[in-house]
Order: C-alpha cells, then sequence, then structure tokens
C-alpha cells in the first residue's frame, strides 16, 4: 500500500491498534497451503463496529502492486489452448479415429472461478500468550494445518498450539485453507492481547480461495452408424495443486476428475491437460472439486453427441455404460422416477445427466422452463444416489438436497472475475445465491451393498449439465459457457 | 458515546454505542447475544433477522438509534424454553445444516406466521428471502407447513 491515516483511526473510540500486515509466505514444509497471509492493515476495537469505523478512517491509498494488470483470465485460457497439453488418458489412437469418423462435432466449453461464499464470513479467534502457548478457536476444517500455520505465525512449536473448532458457517472447501487462522494470530501478537478478526462479506468474497476457472476444447466422431468413435477432451486451466510444489507427472489430478475416467465405452479417447501457470490468484478445493466444472463440460457435449447421432439422450447413455453397473442403475433409476419420456407441461422440458464423484454415482434429470425473457426456471430436480450402504438417509436426503441447491446457485448466477488485479465481485448483490428460486429436490437411493461413498458433495456435478441439457431440449439453444444468465 | 435504552427479550437494557452502531452488533458485542448472526452487512441475506414490535428486521442495516421504544425479540428471546412451535417444526423436520443462517429463518418464519396463518408455498417464498447457503429450503417450506397447522 502507499499510504494510509492510522492516526485518523486511533482516534475513534474503542480503537486500540492499527497493525500493519507484511504479505508472508508459507515456509512451512509441505507447500504453500494456507499461503502465509496477505498484506494488509487491521483495526483492532472493542466492538467490531468500532474497528469498521476505525477502518473507513484510514484513507487508504493502495499500491495497485505487481499484479496491477491482471485481468480477461478467460481470454488468457483461450490463448493457451494451442498448446499441446500432457496426456492424462490415452485409449487407442483418437486422432486417427476421428479424421475417419462420417460425423464429426467439435465445441468450446468454458466455466469462470467460483467463490465458496460460506454464509459465515471468516473469522477466528487467537490468543498468544507471553508463556509461549498460543489458543485458537475458529471454525477450520483442517486442524493439522490450522495448528501448523499458527505456530509458524505466533513462532512458538506446534505442541504449544491448541486448536479449539468452533462450529463451521458453511465450509464446502473454503475452511481447509488457514489464512484466516494466521491472520488472528499474528494479531494477537502484536496486540498482545486475545484478538478475534471478523472478515466482511466483501473481504471474504474478494480473498477466496477460487475454484479454477478453466477452458476446454472437445471433440468427437461417430461412424455411419452413429455410433461413438472417439472422444478427446483438452483442458486449460490453472493448477490448483501447484500451491504444493510442482505438479506430478505435469498433471493436476484435480482438474481432470471427471475428464479422464468419462465412463462411456468409447473405444478410442484422448484427455489432456495444459496447466495456465497464474500463481497470483489463489485457487482451492470447491465442492466436488474438478468434478464440478467437468460434469457440466463431459455431460453438456455427451447430449451434443446424442444429438449429432439423432438418439434419445438417456438411451444413448445407457448404451454407453452396460460396463459400467453402478452408473448404469443411478440413471435408470432416476430417468424412472423423473417419467423420462413421458408428457411435460407445455414449454417444459427435461435434461439429464451422470457424475461420479468416487465411488459415489449421482444422476439427475431437471425439469426447467425458459421465461420469454430468457429467465431460466428449474422447477423440479430428480436425483438418484448409489454411495453403497446408506448410513443416515435422512442426512443423505438433505445433503443431495443441499448439493442442487449449490450446484444451480453455480450453474445459474455463479461468476468471479478479475480486472486490473482485483476480484470485481463483493457480496450477494454481485455474487448471488439462489433463494426462493430453489426447486423442488426428490432424492431417491440405489438399494446398494457397493463400496461406501461420500454424499456431500456427489450431488453437486449433475447440477449443471442436467439443467443446461433440459434447456436446450426447451429452447435448442446450448448453453457451452457458465454461468447460465439469462438464455438469449 | 450516547447511551441507549432498548427492551430486548422482555428486559431493560442500557447500551453505550455510537448512534449508527447496527442493532445486530449492539445484540453480539454490547449484550453478547450471539445467537443473531453477520452475513453480508447490507440487508441482503437475513442471517440477522430480528423481531422489532413483532416485525421481522435486519439488524444489520438497523442504527441503535432508531430502536426506540420498540421492543427487541432475539432468537434468544423467541421462546424461553426453545419451544416456540417453529422451532419445534424445526426440529421435527431436521431443517439446520450449518446452521447458520438458522436463527434468521426460525425468526422469519414466525414473523411469517403471525402475518399468515397458513401460508402457501408460494407465500412462503415471497416472505422468507433469507439465504441458506447449504440449500435447506425445501425442508423450512415444509417445517413452516408444520409450524402453521400446530397453531
Ligand atoms: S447480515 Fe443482515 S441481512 Fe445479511
Ligand atoms: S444451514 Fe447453512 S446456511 Fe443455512
Amino acid at each position: 500500500m502507499k499510504s494510509f491515516d492510522a492516526a485518523r483511526a486511533r482516534a475513534l473510540p474503542g480503537v486500540r491498534h492499527v497493525v500493519q500486515l507484511e504479505s508472508t509466505p508459507w515456509t512451512g514444509t509441505g507447500g504453500a497451503w494456507g499461503v502465509g497471509t496477505e498484506s494488509g492493515i487491521a483495526v483492532v476495537a472493542d466492538t467490531y463496529w468500532q474497528a469498521v469505523e476505525g477502518r473507513r478512517a484510514l484513507q487508504i491509498t493502495w499500491d495497485e502492486g505487481a499484479n496491477a494488470t491482471l485481468g480477461d483470465i478467460p481470454g488468457k485460457l483461450a490463448s493457451l489452448a494451442s498448446q499441446a497439453g500432457v496426456s492424462a488418458r490415452k485409449d487407442g489412437d483418437a486422432s486417427a479415429a476421428l479424421a475417419g469418423a462420417a460425423k464429426k462435432i467439435d465445441a468450446v466449453y468454458t466455466v469462470p472461478f467460483l467463490h465458496h461464499a460460506t454464509m459465515e464470513p471468516m473469522n477466528c479467534t487467537a490468543h498468544v500468550r507471553a508463556d509461549g502457548t498460543c489458543d485458537v478457536w475458529g471454525p477450520t476444517q483442517n486442524q493439522t494445518r490450522a495448528q501448523e500455520v499458527a505456530a509458524e505465525a505466533a513462532g512458538v512449536p506446534k505442541e504449544k498450539v491448541r486448536i479449539h473448532t468452533t462450529l463451521l458457517g458453511g465450509g464446502f472447501g473454503r475452511r481447509l485453507e488457514s489464512d484466516f487462522v494466521a491472520e488472528a494470530v499474528r494479531l494477537s501478537k502484536a496486540a498482545n492481547a486475545p484478538v478475534k478478526v471478523i472478515w466482511s462479506r466483501e473481504d471474504d468474497t474478494k480473498h477466496g480461495f477460487y475454484r479454477p476457472a478453466t477452458y476446454n476444447r472437445l471433440r468427437a466422431g461417430l461412424d455411419a452408424q452413429n455410433k461413438p468413435v472417439a472422444w478427446t477432451h483438452h483442458i486449460v486451466a490453472p493448477p490448483i495443486l501447484l500451491k504444493f510444489g510442482p505438479l506430478q507427472n505435469g498433471i493436476d489430478r484435480t482438474l481432470i476428475d471427471g475428464a479422464a475416467d468419462v465412463p462411456y465405452a468409447f473405444p478410442n479417447v484422448f484427455v489432456d491437460q495444459v496447466a495456465a501457470d497464474l500463481p497470483a490468484i489463489p485457487l482451492g478445493f470447491w465442492r466436488s472439486v474438478g468434478a464440478s466444472q467437468n460434469a457440466f463440460v463431459v455431460e453438456s457435449f455427451m447430449d451434443e453427441l446424442a444429438v449429432a447421432a439423432g438418439r434419445d439422450p438417456y438411451e444413448f447413455r445407457r448404451e454407453l455404460l452396460q460396463a459400467k453397473p453402478r452408473h448404469l442403475r443411478t440413471l435408470e433409476l432416476a430417468a424412472t422416477k423423473a417419467g423420462w419420456g413421458t408428457p411435460l407441461p407445455a414449454g417444459h422440458a427435461r435434461g439429464i445427466a451422470i457424475a461420479e464423484w468416487e465411488p459415489t454415482t449421482c444422476a439427475e434429470v431437471a425439469e426447467v422452463s425458459v421465461a420469454p425473457d430468457g429467465t431460466v426456471r428449474v422447477h423440479r430436480v430428480v436425483c438418484a444416489v448409489d454411495c453403497g450402504p446408506v448410513v443416515n438417509p435422512d442426512t443423505l436426503e438433505a445433503q443431495m438436497q443441499g448439493g442442487v441447491a449449490f450446484g444451480l446457485s453455480a450453474a445459474l448466477y455463479g461468476e468471479i472475475t478479475i480486472e486490473n488485479g482485483r476480484v470485481q465481485q463483493g457480496n450477494f448483490t454481485d455474487y448471488p445465491v439462489l433463494i426462493p428460486e430453489m426447486p423442488v429436490v426428490e432424492v431417491y437411493t440405489v438399494p446398494s451393498t457397493d463400496t461406501l461413498g461420500g454424499i456431500g458433495e456427489p450431488s453437486v456435478p449433475p447440477t449443471a449439465p442436467a439443467v443446461c441439457n433440459a434447456i436446450f431440449a426447451a429452447t435448442g439453444k446450448r448453453i457451452r459457457s457458465l454461468p447460465i444468465g439469462k438464455v438469449s | 458515546m450516547p447511551a441507549y435504552s432498548l427492551l430486548v427479550n422482555g428486559r431493560r437494557r442500557t447500551v453505550d454505542a455510537a448512534a449508527n452502531t447496527p442493532l445486530l452488533w449492539v445484540l453480539r458485542d454490547n449484550l453478547g447475544l450471539t445467537g443473531t448472526k453477520f452475513g453480508c452487512g447490507i440487508a441482503q441475506c437475513g442471517a440477522c433477522t430480528v423481531h422489532l414490535g413483532g416485525d421481522a428486521v435486519r439488524s444489520c442495516v438497523l442504527p441503535v438509534s432508531a430502536v426506540g421504544t420498540r421492543p427487541v425479540t432475539t432468537i434468544e428471546g423467541l421462546s424461553a424454553t426453545s419451544t416456540h412451535r417453529v422451532q419445534k417444526a424445526w426440529i421435527a423436520e431436521d431443517v439446520p445444516q450449518c446452521g447458520y443462517c438458522q436463527s434468521g429463518q426460525v425468526m422469519a418464519a414466525a414473523a411469517l406466521l403471525r402475518r399468515s396463518t397458513t401460508p402457501t408455498d408460494a407465500e412462503i417464498d415471497a416472505a422468507m428471502t433469507n439465504i441458506c447457503r447449504c440449500g435447506t429450503y425445501q425442508r423450512i417450506r415444509a417445517a413452516i407447513h408444520r409450524a402453521a397447522k400446530e397453531a
């Protein structure tokens, strides 16, 4: 930063300290999880509102820094698409098969950065004491790392740090990071007192660890009998895992989840990845991680392939999933319960999609209509899941419904954009999440003794493609870029 | 700093706070009533919903100086035994996931049921504009219908 007026803030009632924090890289072992802390100025006051008033009084002039011109990330990703990627899956010879295909289809799909937007903004309380002990009270998903980060920030051995986990007002992967823990510990040390850090919603939105934006080029070929002969998927994206050090074999496995393992019986498959180097943008694990974007890309393009083959999208998938019994029975249950193929009210249409969040499979059928002004309404989502033996059916239903809501918020509205080195969104006004548009979500479980899997994440990935495929069925308009916004 | 005399959950409380301090932070920081949550600070999410003279208000944008003589009820004061029919319905339907939005949801629902004894789904959707990032909306609807039946 260039300048700020600490004295003006200090003169206000209740303000105790104005602390300038330099950014600190994480220097511990195991990579940069938590990335130390960002630089900034903290106002420590008796109450939150006094701290807010103190912050307003600071009159900060920022130095825009090394990333002052960072922007247009979608353009940057697209410009890297001509590079050859690192192979993530290679079955047969996809390019030869494509060259000989009777029908070829080719499309580009893109998704934006996404924020977790937990209901409870980041916060943490810490007390670094003169005797070299440190207590941390905070909503963390990652106590081990929180302890390491707190120890480094306090300058004490790990054994001297006690982490007290408070209830989490949502995590979704954001609270795997420990940046807010380091901040509270550093401020407690500076103030020589227990300090509770509360971020504003704007701080929270602008300082996230975002789901990566990705660019995807897909090609597929059909033979004269409309059978698929080749499938290729070229992914350009900034790798999340780079923060832990160099990528293993040049691949970020989180970016190919749901893409390299495309479940359909294609004789020739090629999936590759170009790692876009965008080190200034903090990336993180967002509920369902790589599957969150790849299910949209793969299942939408799969729909395009079904259309090109002149086939019903459900029957087309079924035929190609004969060797994948878990996928098959999940897909069939969703289609049956949704009444796939039965008549709907005028203007309504269905879309289907399936995804795996290993080893759980989840298939969804969405029923949508699109108003003349392009507004999408999702009326009903039928969700079938095979997570192996069900431990708590009530929690399963709640998590499935919650995952659909999470997936719908992202599909309809979610987008973080970066211009001039800054995140442009700040609050629920420009990073909206769904409220009354919540459709009816019906949840059905495949009776299964297959491998036990999780249920917190699997219903997120199929939501966007099921909705987008339904939009295509209703309007003939193919959505290849999220968020959907209005259908024009 | 001015002193304000507030009637909160049936008790007379005096607080020293700047006039523009939102009621939310007076409740949380001055009175230690932390059941009311902070989500956005701009009246968008409803996490901070309390009752003011019986109506649901978003306390993050209500200056303490604007409260006046109207009684304030927070989630802590909705029922002395946590057995308000909305709270019972919430438990029966197992609504909360992370729980962070839920005190605001419960307060909004209790205010809705005071105005409208048997709200339809459409009325619920129109009145319940509180964000739940965990997506508990379907069970919220069910719990409101259940609470309405118990009246
Ligand atoms: S915190 Fe008051 S409406 Fe969000
Ligand atoms: S239960 Fe988590 S935000 Fe509503």
